[in-house]
């Protein structure tokens, strides 16, 4: 395993390709989403796109936030060599909702909204750990479910199948929205 | 942003060697080391220590439990002193002046300054009080996954030097190039990995 430093770093596009197959694919393929990660995805409420200005573009950082936010300038974005910082989805899994936003330099969770648990009333050991539990298992299904899904993202990844069905498909997606 | 809150904020570390028979015990034992000391000391900028998830403000891990089901529990609480920076301008300026008035002198030396700047420094630590931060943590112990409940850089940093410190093991955040390696086991697969150009350039 290389020194983790390092890997962070060299390895940080990893993460802004992933957010950019997640939201492809909760829009063009919910099948594959819904065999590795056992849920329905669709993009939620924000994005966060930078350009870090390589290559002579001009440096560059796009948020998008508002429940009727609108994805274009998002695209032209990705479409000028910009990558995904964090985006938020919404996600089912059975008959729990959730939505997050995601980050892609460590897939770190902020603004997680689990199904909502019956808070325990007063001190009660046996309602707090219950709820403590719940609310633990609920935080573990939407990492499991994420997890799934990057693992066949990097199985894609590191197989034929990327460079010859997955990448053409985003970049016709990004180039014709 | 905490366990229980309805918005949550989760990073996400891997525990090194998770294996051991004892494991119990020696969590409690570094639990108890290093818990929030209790007695103040006034003159400090910032204290933190382990805390029960249940009593964070009366850390006594011999009382409140820390192990729940396949989770270990607790909370790293963090006690800061903040100066108002505008506070300590204004009276810097009226202690200068009193000095320069004093002394009959027309200028202060850098080093007066410094030294000037660093008693009222300590006077106003010895006024203020601290504030608490809670901050959440899960460890399940049998996949050896952590979820620290805070998204401060600061605060994962003192989490991640207090947990080596505590329970003498090793935490590596999950990032990208973790996740994979933890599942594939293959690092010559994912080192042979270079951006992909998606849009106009490689991400």
């Amino acid at each position: 395993m290389l020194d983790i430093a390092t890997a962070f770093n060299k390895y940080a596009f990893l993460g802004s390709e992933f957010l950019t197959w997640l939201w492809w694919a909760s829009e063009h393929d919910q099948d594959t989403i819904l065999e590795n990660g056992k849920t329905v995805i669709s993009i939620g409420k924000g994005i966060v796109i930078v350009d870090d200005g390589k290559s002579n573009r001009p440096k560059l950082k796009i948020s998008i936030t508002g429940t009727d936010a609108g994805y274009k300038e998002a695209i032209m974005a990705l479409r000028g060599g910009g990558s995904i910082k964090e985006i938020n989805f919404n996600c089912s899994i059975g008959d729990n909702e959730f939505s997050f936003t995601i980050k892609s330099d460590d897939l770190s969770l902020k603004g997680l909204k689990t199904p909502s648990i019956e808070s325990p009333r007063g001190s009660d050991e046996d309602e707090i750990e219950g709820a403590v539990l719940e609310k633990i298992y609920l935080d573990q299904v939407i990492f499991e479910c994420l997890d799934g899904l990057f693992v066949h993202f990097i199985n894609s990844r590191l197989s034929g199948d990327w460079t010859y069905t997955v990448l053409p498909a985003m970049r016709l997606w990004i180039n014709e929205a | 942003m905490g366990l229980l809150s309805s918005s949550q904020t989760i990073i996400r570390y891997q525990v090194e060697d998770i294996k051991e028979e004892q494991i119990i015990e020696t969590i409690r034992a570094g639990l108890i080391k290093h818990a929030m000391p209790e007695i103040i000391e006034e003159n400090q900028e910032i204290m933190a220590g382990w805390v029960p998830f249940e009593a964070p403000y009366t850390p006594d891990f011999e009382l409140k439990p820390f192990q729940y089901g396949s989770e270990f529990i607790f909370s790293l609480r963090v006690d800061k002193k903040t100066i108002p920076a505008k506070a300590l301008a204004l009276q810097l300026a009226v202690a200068i002046q009193e000095k320069l008035k004093e002394t009959g002198r027309d200028f202060i030396s850098r080093n007066e300054k410094a030294e000037m700047k660093e008693i009222i420094t300590e006077k106003f630590m010895l006024r203020q009080p601290f504030v608490p931060t809670i901050h959440e943590v899960s460890w399940n112990y049998e996949t050896g996954i952590v979820m620290f409940y805070s998204g401060q850089k600061a605060a994962n940093e003192m989490f991640e030097s207090f947990f080596l410190k505590s329970f003498n093991r090793r935490i590596h955040r999950l990032f990208p190039y973790t996740i994979a390696f933890e599942h594939l086991n293959d690092d010559e697969a994912i080192m042979n990995l270079t951006p992909s150009e998606i849009g106009g350039a490689a991400c």
